[in-house]
């Protein structure tokens, strides 16, 4: 009996109970948590802006070697084939 | 004016419109922190985080429940993750308790924790409370906290929870149920700290 009246106690014990109340200045610290994350979000931003461009380059850089190498390759091609003529030339003589 | 038009203007990027509804919430909003987390540093953070949350997240807000309903979510969420993650930080010390000895006890424990808005004559049997409720499954504490402390109609604390009125009766019985089994262990020592 006298357990069960403590535990009622202890159950009751939130009677009257009044709302606590946020510290002073939480805006302002919310606020600049605000700035901050906007802050992070442009830098960021930022970064990939950089890694997108970086990309593009090496991409440009890429092609413009393959079709550089590809025109090289077209001329040795012509050279190879003017060399076997001077070749069967030479066999001539 | 409209809460709903509140959240619309914050979503617009309207400062002032966050600012009137952080006034309009930011009691409420800290006392659920306090009541789950129990702990005045830890809250003020927290409080603080879903008010940043809240911001963000104005975009979100379709209408489909009321604005109190809908930051109430958002509270509890953010508390429920935060109590997750505060397990597993005292599971990974009572890990590192026991093959570091020297490091010994855990640190991460919750003091004696007192509410603010108790009123004197019951601040020790609130603690006990407090302790107890501490104990309690998730779901069986958030429906105890929305209904008894932060007294929100059993519609709403559903609605919150996304579950039927009837199922939060029942949560609320549970629960009830088990803080007695709780508290059941702390009387013995209360009588023996008597004799």
């Amino acid at each position: 009996m006298e357990h069960t009246d403590w535990e009622n106690n202890i159950l009751n014990s939130l009677d009257g109970m009044q709302s606590a109340h946020a510290p002073e200045f939480m805006f302002t610290r919310i606020m600049a948590k605000l700035e901050n994350i906007r802050e992070g979000q442009i830098s960021s931003k930022k970064v990939y802006l950089a890694m997108a461009c970086f990309v593009i380059l090496c991409l440009l850089n890429f092609s413009i070697v393959k079709t550089i190498n590809h025109h090289k390759e077209e001329g040795m091609h012509s050279h190879s084939n003017g060399y076997l003529i001077d070749n069967s030339n030479f066999n001539l003589y | 004016m409209s809460n709903e038009t509140l959240v619309n203007r914050i979503a617009n990027g309207d400062a002032k419109a966050f600012e009137t509804l952080y006034h309009m919430y930011k009691d409420k909003v800290f006392n659920t922190v306090l009541s789950y987390i129990q702990q005045q540093e830890e809250s003020e953070e927290i409080t603080q985080d879903i008010f940043v949350e809240i911001y963000r997240s104005s975009n979100n807000f379709k209408g489909e429940s009321s604005e109190r309903t809908w930051i109430y979510k958002i509270a509890v969420n953010k508390c429920l993750d935060h109590l997750r993650h505060r397990g597993r930080k005292k599971r990974f010390a009572f890990l590192l308790s026991i093959f570091n000895s020297e490091s010994g006890a855990l640190q991460i424990d919750v003091p004696h924790f007192e509410h603010p808005g108790i009123i004197l004559e019951n601040k020790d049997k609130a603690q006990i409370l407090f302790k107890a409720i501490d104990k309690l499954p998730e779901s069986q504490k958030t429906a105890y906290i929305l209904s008894y402390i932060e007294d929100l109609p059993g519609k709403e604390v559903a609605s919150i929870m996304k579950t039927s009125p009837k199922a939060i009766e029942s949560l609320l019985q549970r629960a009830k149920v088990q803080l007695r089994k709780e508290l059941g262990k702390y009387y013995p020592e209360r009588r023996k700290m008597k004799e």
